[in-house]
């Protein structure tokens, strides 16, 4: 579904990643991990077609990115960037609206299956008693389930995620995991999200592709385990990744 | 018969009408030269060719100016009196028939004007503008005027026909006392400046013509609104005319309008021979006293804008008034029209060198002109006391009657730069526009 | 009915009462019967029909159009920029008009360029409409290579405040009477429109507002920021172009014709939301054209009871909707 080849990607003058490739398969839940800058935001942006990579391609169900147009594009990936977005007077219905961009005329005019969709999506993310709500009065956690509930209002086979736990609290994670998989797994849907929660990746991912500059590794995440590269991630930090137990451990216990 | 005789009446009247009604004419028609300024470039009178010319305008008695007294050493410094008093022989000038129509032609009436003209077709009586006509068509004389700069109501005034004017722009800038006189009653009305004017006034008003003037161009707006309207304007292009007496005629042109053409000339002869009388005597008394032109009062004019003076160009016609009383201005160099921004060091060595300091703007105490300009405090023509500015004649908000009158009036204007020039010349003259800060 | 429609229906109203106003009273006092006539043409006296028909109807026509242009396009500039403190202006609008004007009236002789040229053909409107369009391209080409919106906003505000310098330098060498009447342009007007103006800028004014309410979908996308935006499908690029496109049509006829009017493009905005709580411009930009209409208006009718230049009132009526925005800081962006 989504899949790269030869991808190399900069920022600024330092290369990111270079000459990097893998394929995503529909139908599946994966965990974008690495540590801070290196360059999985770059990577997501690159993905959606926000920027241009440095070299390389980019191919949404076989067909180049960079080929298609933005209406095409905005069909077929749609992403949940970190941006806050606290607008006063804009109700959370009316965001989540805004997803039904690409298929409504004009003027945005919202037809019964549109606005189905919206509620589709509000429930989904549990945010269904909170539509009229305006966005500046909602807490950051609530605004973020709103933005992925707009995410899924754009109907799109891909998805993707930068950091969508960050603002949300323990049980709110593991519902959007739970809800992510869900998507992934029952509706077919590619989905893509960075993390750095590394228990949620590993229970709930398919895959992990972990940035490790200029490489990239993309493996099913019981491989993944078993590759000690997730120990690696760790190294020098006073913690290590226990494989078996698939937990982070400190010095204090039993080291 | 006696059927057709009521017919032949009404026929013979026909004709008889016919024949008095005159024919609408052409531009091209008006060859006969009436009134060709001798001073200045901006208009032209012209008449319908075939009509006779007429008696030589009246030009009254010669104007008398006072005789300056012998000075002590003996030399008596008055010009020949027989050469002041005489004035040049006036050709007989052409008059038009009666209710013949006139072409008032304008030309370039403002700064940097090229090939600009304004045909001005003066109709009388019963006459009718040609189809054709492109220009701008009034009826002679004008009943309702507006007049958007002062000087206009001053040559109104001066032909004493003033209560012509119906409308001013800036009413509390105005001198004049018919206008002050009969403002609030309502029969002057100020139509507000000339970039912003009232129009629903002007409509309502309904005057025959709106004289206005351009500064750097056309006055576009108020010419787009007033056509709207259908009233008609005239350019009047005084304040373009670099000679004095060029600004002053431009009263014939306004008598050409009042139907007043010959009181016009006789007028404007008048002020023209006491201008020249008094520059003749100027010249001579001059020539006795410093004939080294490097000995006559060196004049600074004006002051800076911040910390740039302008220098006027030698063209300007207050240095041409100033040089007429017998002073040396200090001008730009060259022979542009333009003025030159000096650098203020500049303008200091030529201010210390001053003899005397004139046009002050809005400095009217040397107090005042010193906090103002304090580098200048302590130049000659301060410490001595011998600055002059132009506003001894102004209304409470500011206006200064030098740019109304005065404007008319140049041989006044030369009389009180003589006496400020050479104050020992032993006239009894006290000026009128100007004032000596104290 | 909804609060917006009840809303809109008082502001149209509100609108249709004021232009009536701006008929009905003038510094000549003519009674309501004798307006009557004038616009039912039935009157006789000419006076009468020229003060109705050419004065106060061009003008309260000039003032309903100058007013929805100019807050369509304050509307269309904050939401673009994402900053409720922009306005028509802002990308140096006002500052290129005062060029072409001042070049006119000030620079031609200073430059030595003649009566017959071009420029002078051009009159005052054609000055600033030129000198607006130009600075508004030069905006645009640049916005062509630059991605980030603040840059181009920064750019925009240094380039009109270059362009004031350099009118600065052309009123410090003009002499007494240029001056004034350029300064008089800056004060802004109303009442110079003619007939054959206004079949000038209506038609302008019509276009811009129609690539205005092309533009609803865009700018309501905008809102969420420019990523969101793109991803939803919108060409971030081409709804820029007609955004400025729209601002040249609008605040650059309504300033070559009337001079600078300030605050109404920045202000009616705020009121509009203010008014209905709506952040959707399918609500906001009607909101704001009529509010616009209405608040110029209103401007109109007191610059002229106060005998003061249209500028002032609007400032007077515009910071204060301005100040309390500020200090109410909702998050608008």
């Amino acid at each position: 579904m989504i899949a790269f080849e030869h991808l190399t990607l900069a920022y600024g003058q330092r290369t990111l990643l270079h000459d990097t490739a893998a394929a995503l398969p529909g139908g599946t839940l994966t965990a974008l991990v690495g540590r801070n800058g290196t360059g999985k935001s770059t990577l997501l942006r690159a993905l959606a077609g926000l920027d241009l990579p440095a070299a390389g391609e980019i191919l949404l169900a076989g067909r180049p990115l960079r080929a298609l147009t933005p209406r095409e594009r905005a069909t077929a990936v749609s992403f949940v960037a970190t941006d806050r977005v606290r607008i006063a007077d804009l109700t959370a219905e009316a965001t989540v609206a805004l997803g039904r961009a690409p298929y409504t005329d004009w003027i945005g005019r919202m037809q019964p299956a549109d606005r189905e969709r919206v509620a589709h999506a509000l429930r989904d993310v549990g945010m269904e008693a909170f539509a009229r709500k305006t966005m500046d009065r909602l807490s950051d956690g609530e605004r973020q389930r709103i933005l992925i509930a707009r995410a899924l209002a754009q109907e799109t086979p891909a998805i993707l995620l930068d950091e969508p736990t960050a603002f949300l609290d323990l049980p709110n994670r593991y519902a959007l995991a739970t809800l992510l998989r869900r998507l992934a797994h029952d509706e077919g849907k590619c989905i893509l999200f960075s993390t750095h929660e590394l228990d949620v990746a590993l229970a709930f991912c398919d895959r992990v592709m972990l940035l490790d500059p200029p490489a990239l590794h993309c493996l099913a995440t019981d491989a993944m385990v078993r590759s000690g590269r997730i120990e690696r991630l760790f190294a020098g930090s006073g913690v290590v990744f226990d494989a078996r137990t698939r937990r982070v451990l400190g010095d204090a216990d039993g080291r | 018969m006696k059927r057709f005789s009521p017919l032949s009446l009404v026929g013979a009247l026909l004709l008889a009408v016919g024949c008095d009604a005159p024919a609408p004419h052409t531009a091209d028609d008006f060859t006969l030269a009436l009134y060709t300024p001798a001073y200045a470039s901006g208009f032209e009178i012209r008449g319908l060719a075939g009509d006779t010319p007429a008696q030589p305008a009246p030009t009254g008695q010669t104007p008398q100016i006072a005789q300056i007294p012998p000075t002590a050493t003996g030399t008596a410094p008055q010009s020949r009196p027989a050469d002041a008093a005489k004035p040049a022989a006036v050709p007989p000038r052409p008059a038009a028939a009666p209710h013949s129509p006139t072409l008032l032609t304008i030309r370039n009436p403002w700064q940097g004007a090229r090939g600009v003209e304004q045909q001005v077709l003066i109709l009388r009586g019963d006459a009718t503008a040609p189809a054709g006509f492109e220009g701008t068509v009034v009826r002679a004389p004008l009943r309702r005027v507006v007049c958007l700069s002062s000087s206009f109501v001053a040559m109104f005034d001066a032909l004493g026909e003033i209560a012509r004017v119906k409308g001013v722009s800036g009413i509390d800038y105005l001198s004049n006392a018919y206008v002050a006189e009969h403002r609030a009653c309502g029969e002057v009305r100020d139509v507000g400046p000339d970039t912003n004017l009232d129009y629903e006034l002007l409509a309502a008003m309904r005057p025959d013509a709106v004289l206005l003037y351009g500064v750097t161009g056309a006055n576009s707006v108020a010419e787009a609104k007033l056509a709207e309207l259908g009233i008609p304007y005239i350019y009047i292009g005084d304040y373009t005319e670099t000679s004095p007496l060029g600004k002053a005629e431009w009263l014939v042109a306004v008598a050409e309008l009042c139907d007043r053409r010959a009181e016009g000339e006789a007028l404007f002869g008048r002020i023209e021979a006491r201008y020249e009388a008094r520059r003749a005597q100027v010249a001579a008394y001059v020539e006795e006293r410093a004939p080294d032109i490097a000995c006559r009062p060196r004049v600074l004019l004006n002051t800076p804008y911040r910390d740039t003076w302008f220098l006027p160009s030698s063209e300007n016609y207050i240095v041409r008034l100033i040089r007429d009383a017998g002073g040396d201005a200090f001008t730009a160099a060259g022979d542009g029209n333009a003025s030159q921004p000096v650098e203020l060091e500049q303008a200091y060595l030529l201010a210390a060198d001053a003899d005397l300091w004139l046009h002050t703007g809005s400095c009217n105490t040397l107090a005042e002109l010193r906090s103002q300009n304090p580098r200048f405090a302590e130049v000659p023509a301060v410490r001595q006391g011998r600055v002059w500015n132009n506003n001894r004649l102004q209304t409470p908000a500011g206006g200064s009657d030098f740019w109304e009158s005065g404007v008319v009036r140049p041989d006044v204007v030369l009389d009180d730069l003589f006496q400020i020039f050479y104050p020992d010349n032993g006239l009894d003259y006290t000026p009128v526009y100007y004032h000596a800060l104290r | 009915m909804t609060r917006t429609a009840t809303f809109f229906r008082l502001l149209a109203l509100l609108t249709a009462a004021l232009f009536a106003a701006d008929l009905f009273i003038g510094s000549a006092s003519l009674s309501a019967g004798e307006v009557w006539e004038a616009l039912t043409g039935r009157a006789a006296d000419a006076a009468v029909i020229d003060i109705v028909l050419k004065i106060r109807l061009q003008k309260a026509v000039t003032a309903l159009a100058a007013g929805a242009a100019l807050a369509a396009s304050g509307l269309q500039m904050q939401t673009l920029f994402r900053n409720p403190l922009a306005g028509p202006y802002v990308l140096g609008v006002s500052s290129g008009a005062g060029l072409g004007v001042a070049l006119f009236l000030l620079g031609a002789p200073l430059l030595g360029v003649g009566a017959r040229s071009a420029v002078q053909a051009l009159g005052i409107v054609g000055a600033a409409w030129l000198g607006s369009a130009t600075v508004l391209l030069a905006v645009a080409a640049a916005s062509r290579r630059i991605k980030d919106i603040m840059v181009i906003l920064i750019l925009g505000m240094m380039l009109g405040s270059g362009i004031g310098a350099v009118v600065e330098i052309l009123q410090y060498l003009s002499d007494e009477a240029a001056l004034k009447s350029f300064v008089v342009w800056t004060m802004g007007s109303l009442g110079d429109v003619t007939a054959d103006r206004l079949a000038l800028l209506l038609p302008a004014v019509a276009a811009g507002l129609a690539l205005a309410v092309a533009s609803i979908k865009p700018l309501n996308l905008l809102l969420l920021g420019e990523q969101y935006a793109r991803t939803t499908g919108l060409d971030v690029r081409r709804t820029r172009q007609r955004i400025f496109l729209s601002t040249i049509l609008l605040a650059g006829t309504v300033t070559a014709f009337c001079g600078p009017i300030g605050f109404v493009g920045l202000a009616v905005p705020h009121l509009a939301r203010m008014l209905f709580r709506s952040a959707d411009h399918r609500v906001l930009l009607p909101a704001s054209i009529v509010a616009g209409s209405a608040l110029l208006l209103a401007c109109d009718l007191l610059s002229r009871t106060l005998a003061l230049p249209i500028n002032t009132v609007t400032a007077l009526a515009g910071i204060p909707v301005v100040v309390y925005v500020v200090l109410r800081n909702r998050s608008l962006f």
